[in-house]
């Protein structure tokens, strides 16, 4: 049982992510899609069914059919926060594995700078009904949240807990410019991290991720379909997926691990057969919303023990030359996150990994690459894992 | 025995210094000393709330045997809809308790107790709340700004085990134009002051304090106490030079610290007295607006075990407070100067629907305790999150319940109206774990994971035309 090594992605594309003022969603579709038929060597003709993660861009699937005009094949809207993207490629992947479609779209896209505020719109059903979601809270207050308790917990002096994380800061700005489609494609340096306005203690404004346009797209098919394709694709090998809701009103949860990755890379590294995640998996791309974020995220992805990501940063565990490099296109902090594309985004840079084609961002001999997904704040999660290979 | 079986107030935490007020328009004080503030996400009612739960915290949990609850204020959220049933639904009162506005005048407070007490004679009621807050905007660089004070008061009335009985009333009604808000105005108006104070304040209130004298045959001099509400300092003690009071038997009105809080003035002021008074204590507490009230209270033996339950009540609130930053951050809270709007998403609100459902959770703070584990949730749930047992939940309130901060960050995004905001998750000692905003905390920077703190009504935002309510944490000093 199980989807491992039994779908293939035999061609991916991923606009520009930023400040897009001259694209529209429909544009971004169009340019992810373009980029990844032609890829995969196929005509939008052969595209049997179609999943677009957006979160609050597209209004259901018509979001998808209708700027690559595919009027009528069978498409859903999938919506599972930040998670989205690879919510969108795991629906593709099971109904491939399930022999329902042969060869079939994922697509994850939102276009949040029209907006013209920092920060989300809620859904627009999202009318609070009860008096769980205190009015005007922002991520980075929560974020902060866990961050404070986070460095209480394993009693690691705040300021020095600061540093720490401005270092992943660092490291993903270096790995965005290297990358011609990133948002933020400069460098900054620790200093520049440490001194930046401060929008929630710890985080400052290089501890948080931009606010971003972009889509990306994957086309998913059967190992057998894509050897007559290609030489060059990867293999599906599992997915996880957890969402946690009740951390926020249960006294239980500690407020200093994410159980949401615990629980869904646990999974997915269940059904791949890993045992030791920090050794087998040669690449990942985590969700970095926030610098916190991503180093509460090595421990629970396995990468480190718990309470000892300062030393592995410290150590430059997570840099590009480390035993595991971590967001090597620069992650949601300087590739950007238009939410519901991140997941695609992630798995684009994995697949350019993994088939050897990063460049300047190339890792070694790489095995498995992972992508790990969370949308929501500490306390109610939406996590998805994905893990790849040749 | 018909009187007071407890007493309350709601003093807001900051304060401006008249001073700081004057410096801004550059002339000098209209009075020694300071005034209160009500925070940004405080209005009368929220007040109301305050002084109402402090008043029935002295008695226990009496919310079963309260008859009546009146809310009395000049500045009610809406013109068009009680807010006496809001306040009644946060302090969780009985369904069938009798809840009724008492507005317009400032002496709307002695009204409310003139018809609590002879509703008690005609043994047509057991026990009524009476809460009182206002909230009166003075013109920005008048003196009614500085001499104007943001609180609440609150008493509670009843036939039994009383503090003070109320003995006797006299009052006169009289249409004066002194002071008034039409439906137009924001802030008070007011006439020319040596007519209004001596044809108005001065001959209203000295007639009012002769006339329940002479209707009972009693002197000044029978009296220990003289409590009375003016419209500021000057004229308070020039009363007392009418009606040839000896200084030591005028009661503080507070206005060096608390400023003139409208219809709860003369509530504060008494309460002020009931901190310290002693069994046997006769009091004369006269109230002015639209011509006046004078009742006579005794106080009973009852007061020193109350006194000793509950300490200085009054003098507790006027030491917890924090100077307000500067003169701007009080236009910006009375929205009076508009800060630079958010660049934050627009927020929802709950619509008239939800926020029936949301009566018990939302205002009176109920959660729900499972039968089976024991686990308490707040909000209330369907389903159990420690044993999944289905709706097999007791109703338990938490608005009285104290916690300790788990976690919090200092938010300097946020579209609140005070930048920045603490916000903290709560662990209640109850039970059940809030996430919410933390409010009067003096120094941001002080709060830490630990910080004791209590739950306060607020105002959490006006939206859809509509005024929002709910509970926050805030730390306990």
């Amino acid at each position: 049982m199980g989807i491992k090594d039994k779908c293939a992605i035999v061609g991916m594309g991923c606009t520009k992510f930023g400040e897009l003022w001259d694209k529209s969603g429909d544009d971004l579709v169009v340019e992810a899609v373009s980029e990844a038929l032609e890829d995969a060597g196929i005509h939008l003709k052969e595209i049997q069914a179609g999943w677009i993660g957006s979160m609050s861009t597209a209004w259901s699937a018509t979001g998808l059919v209708y700027p690559i005009s595919l009027d009528f094949i069978p498409a859903t809207r999938v919506e599972n926060k930040c998670a989205s993207g690879v919510e969108a490629l795991k629906e593709a992947c099971f109904a491939v594995v399930a022999g329902e479609y042969d060869i079939v779209l994922a697509v994850g896209m939102e276009k949040l700078k029209d907006s013209g505020a920092s920060g989300l719109f809620p859904p627009t059903s999202g009318l609070p009904s009860g008096p769980k979601i205190p009015l005007n809270r922002t991520a980075p207050g929560s974020y902060a949240q866990a961050a404070n308790r986070y460095f209480y917990h394993f009693k690691i002096n705040p300021e020095e807990g600061k540093r720490a994380i401005a270092q992943i800061a660092v490291k993903n700005h270096f790995n965005g410019s290297l990358h011609p489609k990133a948002q933020f494609q400069k460098e900054v340096t620790l200093e520049q991290v440490m001194k930046a306005p401060i929008v929630a203690w710890p985080l400052g404004l290089f501890d948080c991720c931009g606010v971003t346009d972009g889509a990306a797209a994957a086309i998913v098919t059967t190992p057998e379909i894509a050897r007559t394709l290609k030489k060059d694709y990867i293999l599906v090998k599992g997915f996880g997926v957890s969402v946690g809701a009740l951390g926020a009103i249960d006294q239980n949860y500690d407020f200093a691990h994410w159980e949401e990755t615990v629980q869904a890379s646990r999974r997915a590294y269940r059904e791949v057969g890993i045992h030791d995640p920090a050794k087998e998996i040669s690449v990942a791309e985590v969700h970095d919303c926030f610098t916190i974020t991503e180093l509460v995220t090595y421990e629970d992805l396995g990468f480190c023990p718990k309470g000892g990501a300062k030393e592995y940063v410290e150590a430059g565990a997570f840099t590009l030359k480390g035993n595991l490099p971590v967001n090597t296109d620069g992650g949601l902090k300087a590739f950007g996150h238009p939410i519901a594309a991140s997941g695609l985004r992630m798995t684009y840079e994995i697949y350019n990994q993994l088939l050897l084609r990063a460049g300047p961002r190339q890792v070694k001999n790489p095995g498995l690459g992972l992508v790990h997904c969370q949308g929501g704040q500490p306390g109610e999660f939406n996590c998805a894992v994905a893990i790849f290979g040749r | 025995m018909i009187g007071i079986k407890s007493y309350g107030v709601h003093i807001p935490f900051l304060r401006l210094n008249r001073q700081s007020i004057a410096q801004y328009w550059g002339g000098s004080p209209a009075e020694p000393g300071e005034r209160t503030v009500a925070n940004w996400d405080e209005d009368a009612v929220s007040m109301a709330v305050g002084a109402g739960m402090n008043c029935l915290k002295t008695v226990g949990s009496p919310g079963e045997s309260i008859s009546g609850l009146f809310f009395v204020s000049t500045s009610f959220p809406y013109k068009e809809k009680q807010s006496a049933s809001i306040v009644a639904t946060a302090l969780d009162l009985p369904h069938h308790c009798f809840t009724a506005d008492y507005g317009n005048s400032l002496r709307a407070a002695t009204i409310a107790l003139r018809t609590a007490w002879q509703s008690m004679e005609a043994n047509r009621s057991e026990n009524i709340l009476i809460t009182a807050a206002d909230f009166r905007l003075g013109y920005p660089g008048g003196s009614l700004e500085q001499i104007l004070g943001d609180g609440g008061g609150a008493l509670l009335i009843g036939d039994r085990d009383v503090i003070a009985s109320i003995d006797g009333h006299y009052g006169t009604f009289e249409n004066f134009m002194d002071m008034w808000r039409t439906e137009r105005d924001t802030f008070v108006q007011s006439w020319e002051d040596r007519f209004i104070h001596s044809e108005g304040y001065l001959r209203v209130t000295s007639e009012v304090i002769r006339g329940v004298l002479n209707k009972y045959g009693i002197q000044l001099k029978d009296f220990s106490k003289l409590v009375y509400n003016a419209p500021d300092t000057r004229r308070h003690a020039e009363l007392a030079r009418v009606i040839k009071a000896p200084k030591e038997i005028v009661a503080d009105p507070l206005f060096n610290y608390v400023g003139n809080t409208g219809v709860a003035s003369v509530l504060l002021s008494l309460g002020a007295v009931l901190d310290t008074a002693s069994p046997g204590d006769k009091l004369l507490v006269a109230n002015y607006g639209d011509g006046a009230d004078a009742f006579i209270l005794t106080v009973t033996e009852g007061i020193h075990p109350f006194q000793k339950r509950n300490g200085k009540i009054v003098e507790a609130q006027l030491r917890h407070e924090k100077e307000l930053a500067s003169y701007t951050k009080y236009l910006t809270f009375r929205e009076l100067m508009q800060l630079q709007p958010s660049s934050r998403p627009p927020s929802s609100y709950p619509t008239p629907p939800a926020l029936w459902r949301e009566n018990k959770g939302r205002l009176s703070m109920y959660g729900a305790k499972c039968r089976a584990c024991g686990m308490v949730h707040y909000p209330a749930r369907r389903v159990c999150i420690q044993c999944k047992s289905k709706d097999h939940f007791e109703e338990v309130n938490l608005s009285r319940s104290l916690g300790k901060i788990f976690t919090l960050s200092i938010d300097h995004l946020t579209a609140n109206l005070d930048r920045p905001s603490v916000y903290v998750v709560v662990d209640l000692d109850q039970g059940g774990r809030v996430q919410n905003w933390l409010t009067d905390c003096g120094e941001p920077e002080k709060m830490t994971i630990g910080t004791p703190v209590e739950m306060t009504f607020r105002r959490e935002q006006f939206a859809g035309g509509m005024v929002h309510y709910g509970w926050k944490p805030r730390p306990i000093v």
